[in-house]
């Protein structure tokens, strides 16, 4: 990859690494840290991409191997507060607080599940692909993360006007 | 209600900082690089301040491990913790090896973990405040102590050098660590946080 592929690479992807990882740790430091990594290990790859689609799979998956790694080296002995994501700009109104809080006190797996498929748009085989699970899997993942959003969340009044959600393209 | 609309407009304000962007840019164009530390992943954090490096290497030596050597041009051992290491950028570094130690919290008992090694040392901080453990390591006197509690405590690994000076990295459960020689009050390297600036432990 050249010198101007990769910087373009990294301002085109470089927020989505980001809220992987972030996703994934609950952490600002962490997220920025695998996203070094991961662009560094974009950097070295010495395969050529297919496509933007290709490019863009490969960094996700390699995003939520790094994160996973370190989330099994240091998470455990090191206490990262929960609401490490508050550090960050806060959301403008009380509701998207709420519902990024209520999404990160989830379990990795499924915040990232979540993210995968609400946020980027992947598929159910994708995103278990991405996470190296089985599509089965990622249903359950992502069903029992509802759930407990649901249950976390309070219920919004059925008829908020507007409020209707197409997801995003998948990428293929 | 999860609404995913309103979920992805959240996600659309997660960015990473630009500053970060332009530095990994930067990196790979070899420009003046700045003395970047990354976080080396599974068991493996580097630090760099003062040009002092301190890398605990974990027994599974991951890849990430061996990245970062592939970048040591030569290697002088100094003793059985410490070898000193010059990089491929004429960088000096300071490889400290320390035997894997942390706290756990384990349903509010402070659990000190040595090399995999379980003691449960709640008893002795609450009378004493602290816990100190002598081991050792390669040949080497190394002293553990711990100070706080299961929820909030430092653990500090220390040993005598080569040249009669004593080692000392602490760590906290914040996450926050420091390297500190003998012969300095605070130590040459600042306290930082676990990732950017550096950390430590296997």
């Amino acid at each position: 990859m050249t010198g101007e592929a990769f910087a373009q690479a990294v301002q085109t992807y470089g927020d989505t690494v980001y809220r992987v990882a972030f996703h994934a740790l609950n952490s600002r430091e962490d997220a920025e840290d695998v996203m070094q990594t991961v662009m560094l290990k974009l950097f070295e790859y010495d395969k050529e991409f297919e496509s933007e689609a290709h490019l863009k799979h490969w960094l996700l998956r390699v995003s939520v191997n790094e994160s996973r790694k370190l989330l099994r080296s240091f998470w455990r002995r090191v206490s990262v507060p929960l609401d490490d994501w508050r550090e960050l700009e806060a959301p403008e109104h009380g509701e998207r607080a709420e519902l990024l809080e209520a999404v990160m006190a989830l379990d990795p797996k499924y915040r990232l599940a979540i993210y995968l498929y609400y946020y980027e748009g992947l598929t159910v085989a994708e995103t278990a692909a991405a996470m190296r699970a089985n599509p089965s899997t990622v249903q359950t993942w992502l069903l029992r993360a509802r759930a407990r959003l649901r249950s976390a969340l309070d219920e919004k009044a059925e008829d908020q006007e507007g409020s209707v959600y197409v997801r995003p393209q998948g990428i293929l | 209600m999860f609404d995913p609309k309103e979920y992805c407009e959240v996600c659309r304000e997660l960015r990473a900082p630009e500053k970060k962007i332009e530095e990994i840019i930067a990196m790979t164009e070899h420009r003046t690089p700045k003395k970047w530390v990354r976080s080396l992943g599974a068991g493996l954090t580097a630090c760099a301040a003062a040009a002092t490096m301190v890398v605990g290497v974990a027994a599974a030596n991951p890849e990430a491990a061996q990245e970062f050597f592939a970048h040591i041009t030569s290697a002088v051992k100094v003793d059985e913790f410490r070898r000193d290491l010059t990089t491929k950028d004429g960088e000096q570094v300071t490889v400290l090896d320390l035997p894997q130690a942390t706290v756990e919290n384990q349903n509010g008992r402070a659990i000190l973990v040595v090399n995999g090694e379980e003691t449960d040392i709640t008893d002795q901080l609450k009378a004493a405040g602290s816990y100190t453990r002598e081991l050792s390591f390669g040949g080497t006197q190394v002293t553990v102590t711990v100070e706080g509690s299961a929820t909030e405590w430092m653990l500090t690994t220390a040993f005598e050098t080569l040249d009669g000076g004593l080692q000392t990295f602490t760590i906290d459960s914040k996450g926050s660590s420091m390297t500190a020689p003998s012969d300095t009050a605070e130590g040459d390297t600042e306290t930082s946080a676990p990732k950017s600036e550096g950390v430590l432990q296997p």
